[in-house]
Parts: structure tokens; C-alpha cells; sequence
């Protein structure tokens, strides 16, 4: 096997964070150092306090060996979280717009760079929030499933990572039924297809049932 | 800070130092002491400077407004190998089927990490240690890109040396791989059982009069999600439907077969 078999049903966690890594925040150094020539392309000079943009890894890599303070990026303002968590809690509001990996990027800050925030303990809390409620309107979005399409706009990475499997099946299994469905429309005249297509179905339900 | 053998010899031997674990990274961001400050003035290079992080991030900070603001404007065309790279790793995990190779951008960024790695033995330990962490991230990406490929062959592998278009996708060595494990499969088939049939069923790739295939195929219909790159505008998802529109950021969960050659395109990615 290549790779495991949780890998071929999405994202480890781990792997979405070395994502989350590559995008970019911004820092203070608290060191002179050179500008570095990455992989991607120059970061620095590091001149304090003068802020600079880094990808993330560098950041949390500097900051554990305090040469850097991080820079909290707007969207991860107590204050701004609340107002976030109080329009996703009005009734029919769509997803609130958020970076594509702001629970792994919540998530690294606050585990490596805690004295950087501004009331931690309450940002933690909001993001908590956050989460929950967008994720009972993820479940109210399964309703909406068919087996064409179904837009969901400003869901992070991690969120879609989470419901894939769910979706996915159940997708999967709607789109069976309307194979199903319009088989056994066409073979209302044709009664000797109709049984096998029920036991096609019989088949489909099996299956799936399985999972 | 160990220097690292060449890279030339081939991708597997030196990935094989890396973990398929990510996590790995977490325990390399470890507080090894590191000595500040000089790392030399200029340096010679060989590469684009690309300033990272200009390509999504803008979708990044989430403003007071809700509007999406017909953004359409970096249209994505300037990216550096890296970018290329990751997406096609995360559009690879997603989709059903094998997509292309991306083997310019892969070997750009190997001679780059190769680059790197002669470069970091003559830095100080703590300009080595961000080097070859940056250098390792990129091993990591490379090495669970081409991971990812191989157990999508092994999947598929008769249907994909045996169909043109997929065969055209897949690299040098990812052929020899897919006909390699073919034929040992149908060898440890026939030994261990098929020799044993009567001769008509002893076939591993019929074709039974309804059509029904031996041989597995990528299930196109699969559900996936994905998100849109440049905006397509109205797009018709389905022949009975109205059509939708997709802007720019706009996510999607459908059927694999009707964004394909969107996704071909690089107007939408995988997520």
C-alpha cells in the first residue's frame, strides 16, 4: 500500500496543517538576520522590530526559539471572532467568510505563539463556538443534498475535510437511487425489467448498507 | 546539521529519509539551539524570486464585508512550481481518477532542494536548520505526491496501460511500475489458481455480453468538492437544470464527471 487507507478517504489531520503551513502571516523578529533564500522564494531581511511576512512554519519555527513575536492576524481578534459567531448564529446566514485553514492556523498559533493573542482563553472559546455552529449548519446542509449539486461557500479545509465522508456517501447513494429511479420509470412497461431492476436495487442498498 | 546525500540519484532514495507522516515536521521544529544572526550577504541563485503566499492568501483575510467582491483578479497564472505542486497533490488525493503528471514543476523543485542541500552545509547551524526544514517540507510534498499516484496505478493499473489517454499521464517510470504490477498479479493468478480452470475462464480482462467489465475503472460519477479558481460564470451542472453560477471561491460539491474539464483547465481545484 502507498498510502493508508484513512489518506484515500481525505486529509489526515497532520497533512492539512503542512498546508496550513505554507500560507503566509506575519512576524517581528526579535533578531537581525539576513534575508533567506526558501524554496518559494526570499523571506527577511529580518530587521527588528520591523514586520515581515513568512509562511507560517518559519514563524512557529523562529518563535520556539524566541526570535520572532507573531503577529495575530486580524480574523483571530476576540473581537472580530465575535462578531463572526454572532452573524453565523442568525437564522438562514450563509457561512461566515473565513481563511481556508483558520482552525489549523487557530489551531498552531494558539498551541506554539499563546502570549502573541489577545485573550486566548476567550479566543479559544469563540472558535469553539464557531465551529459548533457551523457545524450544526453543515448537518442542515445534508437536507439540501441531491445528486446534482450542492454550493457551500466559505467552508474551511478542515470542515470539508470532516464531512467528506458523509457527503460523499451519501451523494454517492442518491445518485444510485436516480439511476434506479429512472430505470425502473422506463421499465413500468416492461414488468420483466422492473424485477431485475428491484433486485438491482436490493443490490445498491446492500451495498452500501456495508460502509 | 547533516549534509545530505545528492539528490540526483534518483527521488526515492533520498525521500526514503522522510516520513509519510507530517507530523515529523512538528518534531522538526524542534528548539535545537540555534545561533543568531549572519548568513552571508547575497547569494548566487538560480531562482524565481517568487513572493510566496501572494496566490490565495487574498481570499485570506476575512473583512467586514460579506461581499465577495468579484475579485477575479490574480488570475493564478503566476504561480511558482511549489504552488503547482501542492495543488496538484491535493487535487490528486481528491479525484477519482489519475490526472496528469506534473514532472516540470517536481524536477524544478528537486534541483532546487538539491541547490539548497549543498547550500546549507555552509551556513551557520541556525540559516542551516530553516534551509533543510524548508528543503524537507518540499521532500515530504514530492514524496506523498508521487505515494498518492502509485496507489491510484495500483488501483486501476491494467485499465490505465491499457487506455491511451491515461497511459499519456502517466510518467516514464510510473508505466513500468503499472505494467510491472499487472503482470505480477496475473502471474500470482495463474499459479495460484487460474491455470486450474478450463481454459475460457481463465481470461482477466473479458467482457461479458452486457457489458460488464473484469477490468476496474475509476468511478467518474464519483462526489467531490471543489473550489473555483478564476470565475466561469454560468455554468450548467446538468442538462435539465438552470444553469449556476461559479465565482471565484465559490464551493461545490458534485460529481467528478461534470467539473473534469474544468478542473483540466485549472478553473476549479480539488479540495
Amino acid at each position: 500500500m502507498a498510502i493508508s487507507t484513512r489518506q484515500t478517504e481525505g486529509f489526515t489531520m497532520p497533512e492539512l496543517e503542512y498546508l496550513a503551513q505554507s500560507e503566509s502571516i506575519t512576524i517581528v523578529p526579535l533578531h537581525r538576520m539576513d534575508r533567506v533564500e526558501l524554496v518559494r522564494g526570499v523571506v527577511g531581511p529580518f530587521r527588528p522590530p520591523q514586520k515581515t511576512e513568512v509562511p507560517l512554519w518559519l514563524a512557529v519555527m523562529l518563535k520556539r526559539t524566541n526570535r520572532c513575536r507573531i503577529v495575530a492576524p486580524k480574523w483571530l481578534a476576540f473581537e472580530h471572532l465575535r462578531d463572526l459567531c454572532r452573524r453565523e448564529e442568525q437564522p438562514d446566514a450563509m457561512f461566515t467568510r473565513l481563511p481556508v485553514h483558520y482552525l489549523e492556523i487557530a489551531h498552531m498559533l494558539l498551541t506554539h505563539a499563546e502570549d502573541d493573542l489577545v485573550e486566548p482563553q476567550g479566543i479559544r472559546r469563540l472558535l469553539q463556538d464557531l465551529r459548533e455552529v457551523r457545524q450544526s449548519k453543515t448537518h442542515e446542509g445534508l437536507r439540501m443534498l441531491n445528486s446534482q449539486q450542492l454550493q457551500m461557500d466559505n467552508l474551511s479545509a478542515a470542515e470539508i475535510n470532516e464531512i467528506r465522508p458523509l457527503f460523499r456517501h451519501s451523494f454517492d447513494m442518491l445518485r444510485q437511487l436516480d439511476v434506479l429511479a429512472s430505470a425502473t420509470e422506463e421499465s413500468q412497461q416492461q414488468s420483466q425489467f422492473a424485477e431485475n431492476s428491484y433486485s438491482q436495487m436490493d443490490d445498491a442498498f446492500g451495498a452500501d448498507y456495508t460502509h | 546539521m547533516d549534509t545530505q546525500d545528492s539528490l540526483s540519484g534518483g527521488l526515492d532514495s533520498n525521500l526514503g529519509l522522510y516520513d509519510a507522516d507530517a507530523s515529523n515536521f512538528d518534531a522538526r521544529l524542534a528548539s535545537d539551539s540555534m545561533d543568531v544572526e549572519d548568513g552571508g550577504g547575497a547569494r548566487s541563485s538560480t531562482r524565481v524570486d517568487g513572493n510566496f503566499g501572494a496566490d490565495d492568501s487574498d481570499q485570506a483575510l476575512a473583512t467586514g464585508d460579506e461581499d465577495e467582491g468579484d475579485d477575479d483578479d490574480g488570475d493564478a497564472a503566476t504561480d511558482d512550481d511549489l504552488s503547482v505542486l501542492m495543488r496538484a497533490w491535493v487535487n490528486e488525493r481528491s479525484s477519482p481518477e489519475i490526472l496528469e503528471y506534473e514532472g516540470a514543476a517536481m524536477e524544478n523543485l528537486m534541483e532546487l532542494v538539491d541547490f539548497q542541500t549543498q547550500k546549507m552545509a555552509t551556513q551557520p547551524s541556525a540559516l542551516g536548520n530553516i534551509l533543510k526544514m524548508d528543503a524537507d517540507r518540499v521532500k515530504y510534498l514530492v514524496r506523498s505526491y508521487l505515494r498518492t499516484r502509485l496507489s491510484k496505478i495500483e488501483e486501476h493499473a491494467r485499465h490505465y496501460i491499457k487506455d491511451v489517454q491515461y497511459r499519456e499521464r502517466l510518467s516514464q517510470n510510473e508505466l513500468e511500475y503499472a505494467k510491472g504490477y499487472v503482470e505480477l498479479e496475473e502471474r500470482h493468478a495463474r499459479r495460484s489458481f487460474l491455470d486450474q480452470l478450463p481454459p475460457h475462464l481463465r481470461g482477466l480482462d473479458d467482457v461479458t455480453a452486457d457489458g460488464l467489465e473484469m477490468v476496474s475503472k475509476p468511478d467518474l460519477e464519483a462526489a467531490v468538492f471543489c473550489r473555483v479558481r478564476s470565475t466561469v460564470g454560468e455554468f450548467q451542472f446538468e442538462a435539465s437544470e438552470a444553469p449556476i453560477v461559479m465565482k471565484r471561491n465559490n464551493i461545490f460539491i458534485t460529481r467528478y464527471s461534470i467539473i473534469r474539464n474544468l478542473l483540466e483547465d485549472g478553473k476549479v481545484e480539488l479540495i
